[in-house]
């Protein structure tokens, strides 16, 4: 079917109208629809495509820390580590709202110095890392591991970073 | 502290001895704390979660007055049992597995979870309804150990939680409440519906998962960020007097009713207790409950709160199996519950 104004390109646009009772077709193509304010807003497809990046890149992240996997966090319902909140930020956020409605904490807060973020993240993962050295057998390795854990556990706290 | 001797009474929560006992049986607020450079304990493995066993037992010894600690590792299952009957660990932790444990005081007013869900879960326990007090003792107990171990916190998120539905505060308020007469005239349905609109949550004796047995429920707390924990306890606070008031109602009603009268179905359970030869958990919890409910209003003057409380704890088949100093099938037990409930409330057999 061709356009119904400029009888050249193919019609792709289809509207109904109720005229004084009486039903009006008419049948457009893409120029003449926009021309005659008829085309709506075309699909974003680059944003939408984003959006399911977005997940897309949600779903194969993994904590540096602790090792869980975003969709297992989806299936189990529990978090691996506290760094969990920091590294799913963007998969949490909508969750949080929907169980609190709000995100930012309002209440308590230790009143002694928080452990530094990067020390608690560095002994995360070379707890991790120990973990599978005794799982793989490397028992030398994971006595390293323990002595280095051991050193860097007594350092003295300062304030979060 | 021996566990063979605390099954013969009841914590000093359960004494109703506080605020409005005859509708509120208890109040509970617990906080849940996990250590900053350890995973959640669901992804720890038992190395770690025996250094965080270590960690924790080692600060409780600096707290005034110590509370005991019980590893539940190599604890027998009946004794777990008996934990949980008394409120003091939750189902997930007596059935689970690897390093864990309980610490409490004599009253059983304080106790302290080392890896259930969270490396930590601080309980405080009071008799009625004492959201305030019971806070200001968590608090006091929170910041004796805030100043001892590496909370995992940010100053977004507040305190760090293996579920994200206990982030924030971490905390957890509720008050348990004797409600027959609402469930008689099926108002408790209302209330039910009028308590989610307003994010609380309602459950039954034994928390999350668990049925509404004995007509109690459960209110709390859903919301845990974006809100103070004095606000939390100030709203939940503020419910629960038109919940008493509204049960007060409703057994008043019960009592004038010629229809189904009160005290028939009163008699009718005496009746059952001294004829029954055996009976269940479930069919003596639902006698103590009509008695808990007469004793309230004044039909049973011989009976006393603070006995028919201890015996709704003591009917559960871990306690009645200690209490009849060891283990019995289940027909033995459903006989040796049903003389408990005889001797204990002096009802003779007929």
């Amino acid at each position: 079917m061709k356009c119904d104004l400029c009888d050249i390109a193919p019609a792709t646009i289809h509207i109904t109208r109720i005229v004084d009772g009486k039903k009006c077709k008419s049948h457009l193509c893409q120029n003449c629809a926009a021309e005659n304010g008829q085309h709506k807003t075309p699909i974003n497809l680059p944003a939408l495509l984003q959006v399911l990046l977005g997940q897309n890149d949600m779903a194969q992240m993994d904590c540096p820390c602790c090792g869980i996997g975003f969709m297992e966090f989806r299936t189990n319902g529990r978090l691996g580590c506290p760094h969990d909140y920091e590294v799913f930020r963007k998969g949490l956020g909508g969750l949080l709202r929907r169980l609190h409605s709000k995100i930012s904490h309002k209440g308590k807060r230790p009143s002694r110095p928080i452990q530094n973020n990067v020390l608690s993240q560095k002994l995360l993962t070379l707890r991790r890392s120990m973990s599978q050295a005794v799982s793989s057998e490397r028992y030398e390795d994971a006595a390293l591991l323990k002595r280095e854990i051991q050193q860097l556990a007594q350092e003295p706290v300062s304030h979060e970073s | 502290m021996n566990l063979d001797a605390l099954v013969k009474s009841s914590g000093e929560w359960l004494k109703a001895t506080g605020p409005e006992s005859t509708i509120v049986v208890s109040t509970r607020v617990r906080l849940a704390r996990n250590l900053a450079a350890y995973p959640f304990t669901s992804r720890a493995n038992n190395f770690q979660k025996g250094e965080i066993e270590g960690l924790v037992c080692d600060k409780l010894q600096q707290i005034v007055p110590p509370p005991d600690y019980f590893p539940l590792a190599n604890m027998p299952a009946l004794d777990r049992q008996v934990l949980f009957e008394r409120h003091l660990i939750s189902r997930d932790m007596a059935s689970g597995d690897g390093p864990r444990g309980v610490a409490f005081n004599t009253g059983e007013a304080i106790s302290l979870m080392v890896n259930e869900e969270d490396h930590l879960r601080l309980q405080v326990m009071r008799s009625g309804l004492d959201l305030q007090g019971a806070w200001s003792v968590i608090d006091d107990l929170d910041n004796q150990l805030e100043g001892k171990l590496p909370y995992a916190f940010s100053e977004e998120f507040g305190y760090l939680t293996a579920c994200p539905t206990n982030v924030g505060t971490g905390m957890r308020a509720s008050v348990m409440l004797h409600l027959p007469a609402l469930e008689h005239t099926r108002h408790i349905e209302q209330v039910y519906r009028a308590l989610q609109k307003i994010s609380l949550e309602v459950r039954g004796l034994y928390g999350e998962g668990s049925r509404a047995s004995g007509h109690f429920y459960q209110i709390s707390n859903q919301v845990t960020l974006g809100k103070s924990e004095p606000t939390i306890i100030k709203e939940l606070g503020g419910v629960i007097p038109e919940i008493i008031r509204y049960e007060n109602e409703a057994r008043q009603a019960w009592l004038a009713d010629t229809q189904q009268p009160l005290k028939d179905r009163i008699q009718r359970t005496r009746d059952t207790i001294a004829t029954e030869s055996q009976m269940t958990c479930e069919e003596a919890i639902e006698c103590l409950s009509i008695l808990r409910l007469a004793t309230a209003v004044g039909e049973a003057p011989t009976l006393e709160l603070a006995q028919l409380d201890e015996l709704f704890i003591q009917v559960q088949q871990a306690h009645l199996q200690k209490l009849m100093g060891g283990p019995l099938d289940s027909e033995e037990r459903n006989t040796a519950r049903a003389q408990l409930l005889r001797q204990k409330l002096n009802i003779a057999a007929a």
